[in-house]
């Protein structure tokens, strides 16, 4: 198992409502009531669908936001010169932490602006939201159809393959199965895995660049090298056989080869940005100070870089999805249904292309997978106008 | 000065552009004269409108630009009268550097990287008709020359080869080489280190003396402008507020911001240890404030300069503004240079 | 060095001393330049085989290990038998040193000997790769070109044309086209146009070629080729053509913001000559390295496309030789993408150098 858990649970639902509590909570103080509930209802969605991890991120967002909206910053002493003397520079901790909310909560606020201000990136968005949400919560709804079903055998046919009809919105499969049940219950580990491994790589890329960039020298040289060494063999090839070779038992294995054959092409491109970072005097004043390396790349390399890591990671969601389905389609990762990857394999073995009946085995996991693909890349447009500052604030 | 003919006439010329917030007024009904011979330099901050102007001149505007109203009158060699604002594309083509042409920031990319100085130089004579190679090179060596560049090399070289300053020449002979009537130097100087300017403007003046070619120089160095210039106007917001001869303007400031851009400068307020800056910052040209433009910025302002724009006037020969308390403007201009000189004087005692 | 366009000027160079002294050195330092990058793609091609060599030896469930398995459960063979029998098949003496192995592998592959293929009766690796290899190139690279080509002409329209209908539906479609993975198109234009619209025959169009056919240069022939490798063309075009478009778009946009080109249309030039020597040109650069590494990847084409079209490519093949664990056709492959990746990414640097003067001396 990965490290992402995207199963609808009733646990999880309690998590997400306890959670939920503390924006209301505050909301109720601040007399901000209805954006205390919205905080409860995402809290509780959230906590549904990824328990406590969804559940405590949604909690400090929500917070924040409502904070946002009830917490009043005290003027700038630096405005007028006369007060400048009787200003008081004292902070208890509590002002200081509803501070530091607030204006994160402004973020979120101008961010979600600037989601929806782009109206193909929002289109991306709805299309991701769309996607885990049937593969969240569709299980809940639609039961699994695993079994073969003979009975189901149209008169005059000879397949079990059949077109979609009233009865079954995407037809049937091979073994007379209910393809929208499949599609619904199939995605989720596609899903999961495709982002566990393009964060991961992401993760890799960017630690292996800011470290090869800010320490130099031959730790430099030799990160690079390694790197230009793994981009100069071709790499689906490479996975193919790899991954043919290991024989996973898990997917999360998978994920991990394909960061391992994906982050050089993501460091490279963040080691360049971070040499060039070093050299302005935000950065070169931090080094000055002798802040230390971590503080430096964290809170003055990084948000720089933030939009273009995030795009970059949609980015090895997407081709991480799409190697995956390849291995999957070319029969080299074990089997395991329900999957689309699986559906697209055994349909072009049972001959469902050259079955115009059996064609939606194939096509509904293909059309659901560049929907998705689709949405992503979609979605990066929305995200460079949220990562970037100077994007967010709207011209 | 202005007994001379009018080589280009620019009357009530307004610019705007369409931008995402709504119309915004870059130029707003600007009228001069320039005329044979003479430079007329354009002082302002940045982004008061002074670059549109200009390009607008050229018809070099972006997309979004439109120009409402006004009238460009270029008076050619011939004597004939171009109305710029009525050429079809191929007349504009033709026009554009063979009777104005344009000298850019060099230091910026003003020359395409990728190729060579002498092609960039044989695709200007070309696009107007000189096809004969050996004779633009000619002319072009000799503009080199004139400009104190070591032509062979220059010529046969990259921009990326050369200098900000060589850069800069290079442009200058670019822009002479089909010997225009009217060429726009876009603060020509900026970006150049003090020497490097130096000789630039010094070159300037040359070429001015032996080709007598008639010029609109954009600065916001006052210095510069005071040395090169004949006439100056000064730009707020879009608006022509003062024009005049560049004596009158240094000396006898009439109009508050033009007073103001004086203070601000160190080289005109020899002596005095602090410099004043202009307190605010220009307005937003989107929604611009009503009245005189300048009014919310302005020490002199009474309450009819937030409510009536005031209207361009005589002040005296040749010297018009746009100010209702100009005599008071003069008057404090006179305060402050005579307490200027005493703290000169001062000082050198 | 025919590729250094340092062109003679027209006039007798006034100081030759130092000017010819200058651009001596410049010239010795791309060379070196040159050298460099040479070394360090031997050295990279070096590890890589090396890297291929030691996993087929020590990874697990190595193939030797497997073959060695394969022969006692299916021959009854004692270990010693299965292993000198595997030791037949893999050309190399199980009992030599690990280092003795490596040395003689490497010096025939220095001799230009890839080895022999396991499973396919002891062919040399290098005969099968020049079977397959035509054809990846001749589908892949055409359909390279042909995206490249689409994807510069329509993208520096769109640019030229920003915000009109026509650039709104380019851009929609390039979206599409650069978010749709290629098998997607692939299935799409088979199961649609082939199975449910019925608007070809797809057991024509899958496939090589026509093999009633006599091969050669007749029209019959090469009508067939042509057929055969429509449909993975159409794929690789659709699939790839947006990405050129929205590149070429960007590159185009920011070229036109340049001062240079203000500066131009100031010049009065005529607008052709502004689009192609000044507009094109500019926004072509980046374009141009891209290019070249992208035909370095030609070789390992798409294996997937090659797959479900059936077309007997490098790729196809590769994945066979997978399924059946011909581990020196493998390793061949490999080198020979490889060094295709390599090349051309030499080649990248010295075109940009060609291209863009800026880079062409003092650069790393």
């Amino acid at each position: 198992m990965g490290f992402l858990i995207a199963v609808a649970t009733i646990p999880g639902l309690i998590i997400g409502i306890l959670c939920g509590l503390v924006p209301l909570g505050i909301g109720l103080r601040y007399q901000q009531l209805s954006w205390g509930i919205v905080g409860l209802v995402l809290c509780a969605l959230a906590g549904f669908s990824f328990s406590l991890i969804g559940g405590f991120i949604l909690l400090v967002l929500t917070t924040a936001v409502v904070i946002s909206y009830a917490f009043v910053d005290r003027e700038d002493p630096f405005t007028s010169r006369a007060s400048i003397e009787a200003v008081n520079f004292e902070e208890s901790q509590l002002e200081f932490l509803m501070r530091q909310m607030a204006a994160l909560g402004r973020t979120i606020r101008q961010s979600v602006r600037a989601l929806i201000r782009n109206k193909a990136g929002f289109l991306g968005f709805l299309g991701i939201l769309f996607f885990v949400g049937i593969s969240v919560f569709g299980p809940l709804f639609v039961e699994y159809d695993g079994d073969t079903h003979v009975e189901r055998l149209q008169p005059g046919a000879r397949t079990l393959f059949q077109k979609p009809s009233s009865e079954f919105i995407l037809g049937l499969d091979w073994k007379g199965r209910d393809i929208f049940s499949h599609m619904v219950h199939g995605g989720q580990n596609l899903i999961i895995t495709s982002i566990e491994a393009g964060l991961i790589a992401t993760l890799v890329a960017v630690v292996v660049g800011a470290m090869a960039a800010m320490i130099g020298g031959v730790v430099d040289q030799i990160l690079s090298a390694i790197a230009n060494f793994i981009l100069t063999i071709p790499q689906f090839p490479l996975l193919l056989v790899l991954a043919s070779i290991l024989s996973f038992s898990n997917r999360f294995y998978l994920a991990l080869l394909f960061a391992a054959l994906s982050w050089p092409a993501l460091m490279r491109a963040v080691r360049a940005q971070v040499l060039s970072l070093r050299e302005r005097d935000y950065v070169q004043a931090a080094v000055a100070l002798d802040l230390g390396l971590p503080h430096i790349i964290i809170r003055e390399v990084l948000p720089n870089l933030m939009s273009y890591i995030v795009v970059n990671m949609i980015f090895s969601i997407r081709s991480a999805m799409y190697y995956i389905v390849g291995l999957v389609f070319l029969g080299l990762v074990p089997l395991e249904e329900p999957d689309w990857g699986v559906m697209i394999y055994v349909g072009r073995q049972q001959g469902a292309i050259f079955n115009s009946d059996g064609a939606s085995m194939i096509l509904s996991p293909v059309i659901a997978i560049a929907l998705f693909q689709l949405s992503l890349i979609l979605f990066t447009r929305s995200l460079e106008e949220v990562f970037n500052p100077r994007l967010r604030s709207g011209l | 000065m202005a007994g001379k003919e009018v080589v280009l006439s620019v009357q009530d010329l307004s610019i705007t552009y369409l931008t995402r917030r709504g119309r915004l007024q870059a130029v707003s009904h600007a009228s001069f004269d320039l005329h044979r011979g003479e430079t007329l330099a354009l002082i302002g901050e940045s982004g008061c409108g002074k670059s549109t102007l200009n390009f607008g001149l050229m018809r070099l505007l972006p997309k979004n630009a439109n120009t409402d109203t006004g009238k460009i009158v270029y008076t050619d060699q011939a004597g004939q009268k171009i109305d710029v604002l009525a050429l079809n594309t191929r007349a504009l083509r033709k026009f554009r550097w063979s009777e104005c042409a344009m000298v850019f920031q060099g230091a910026q990319n003003s020359l395409n990287p990728v190729i060579h100085v002498r092609d960039m130089i044989y695709d200007t004579a070309k696009a107007h008709g000189l096809n004969n190679r050996g004779e633009v090179r000619e002319r072009a060596l000799e503009l080199f020359r004139k400009v104190r560049l070591d032509p062979e090399r220059v010529f046969n070289s990259y921009p990326h080869e050369l200098s900000g300053g060589m850069r800069q020449r290079v442009l200058i002979a670019l822009g002479l080489l089909l010997n225009p009537q009217v060429v726009i130097f876009d603060e020509p100087t900026t970006a150049l280190d003090i020497l490097t300017q130096r000789s630039i403007l010094n070159v300037l003046r040359d070429l001015k003396e032996e080709l007598g070619f008639s010029s609109i120089f954009i600065s916001h160095d006052l210095a510069v402008a005071a040395e090169i210039a004949d006439t100056v106007a000064t730009m707020y917001a879009g608006e022509i507020v003062e024009m005049g001869p560049v004596n009158d303007i240094f000396y006898e400031p009439r109009h508050a911001y033009t007073l103001g851009l004086m203070e601000a400068s160190p080289r005109l307020s020899v002596g005095r240890e602090e410099l004043d800056g202009i307190p605010g910052s220009p307005p937003d040209l989107v929604e611009p404030p009503t009245g005189c433009k300048f009014h919310i910025r302005c020490p002199f302002a009474i309450e009819t300069c937030k409510t009536t724009p005031p209207p361009l006037e005589q002040a005296s020969m040749g010297h018009i503004v746009a100010c209702y308390k100009s005599s008071e403007v003069l008057e404090k201009g006179k305060e402050l240079r005579s307490i200027s000189s005493t703290a000169r004087v001062a000082r050198l005692s | 060095m025919g590729v250094i366009p340092f062109r003679r000027t027209d006039q007798p160079v006034s100081q030759p001393s130092l000017w010819s002294l200058s651009k001596k050195l410049l010239r010795a330092v791309y060379r070196s330049y040159i050298f460099r990058v040479t070394v360090q793609g031997i050295l990279t091609l070096w590890v890589v085989t090396t890297c291929t060599f030691y996993m087929i030896r020590k990874m697990p469930n190595n193939p030797i290990e497997v073959k060695i398995d394969e022969f006692q459960t299916k021959q009854n063979l004692t270990y010693e038998e299965a292993r000198s029998k595997v030791a037949g098949l893999f050309d190399y003496d199980p009992d030599a040193p690990f280092i003795e192995q490596y040395t003689d592998y490497m010096g025939n592959l220095v001799q230009g000997d890839l080895g022999r293929s396991i499973t396919t009766g002891r062919t040399p690796v290098s005969q099968q790769i020049a079977k397959y290899l035509p054809w990846t190139l001749f589908a892949v690279g055409l359909g390279l070109l042909i995206s490249f080509v689409i994807g510069m002409i329509v993208g520096a329209a769109m640019a030229y044309w920003r915000g009109t209908v026509f650039d709104n539906v380019m851009t929609a479609f390039a979206s599409i086209s650069y978010g749709i993975p290629d098998f997607v198109i692939a299935f799409m234009i088979l199961l649609i146009g082939g199975i449910q619209l019925e608007l070809f025959q797809v057991g024509d169009y899958i496939g090589s070629v026509d093999p009633e056919i006599k091969a050669g240069l007749n029209p019959e022939y090469i009508r067939s080729l042509l057929q055969h490798v429509l449909l993975p063309v159409t794929t690789y075009v659709l699939a790839s053509v947006g990405g050129w478009m929205l590149t070429m778009k960007s590159s185009t946009i920011s070229t036109l913001g340049e001062d240079y080109i203000t500066v131009a249309h100031a010049r009065g030039l005529s607008q052709r000559r502004i689009l192609f020597g000044y507009v094109g040109r500019n926004a072509m650069l980046p374009l141009m390295t891209r290019l070249a590494i992208s035909v370095g990847f030609v070789l390992s084409g798409s294996i997937i496309i090659e797959y479900i079209f059936i077309y007997p490519g490098l790729g196809k093949y590769l994945f066979e030789m997978t399924g059946k664990r011909d581990y020196t056709t493998i390793q061949g492959i490999f080198l020979v993408t490889s060094a295709a990746v390599v090349i051309s990414n030499i080649l990248a640097d010295l075109l940009y150098g060609v291209l863009d003067p800026r880079v062409r001396v003092g650069s790393k």
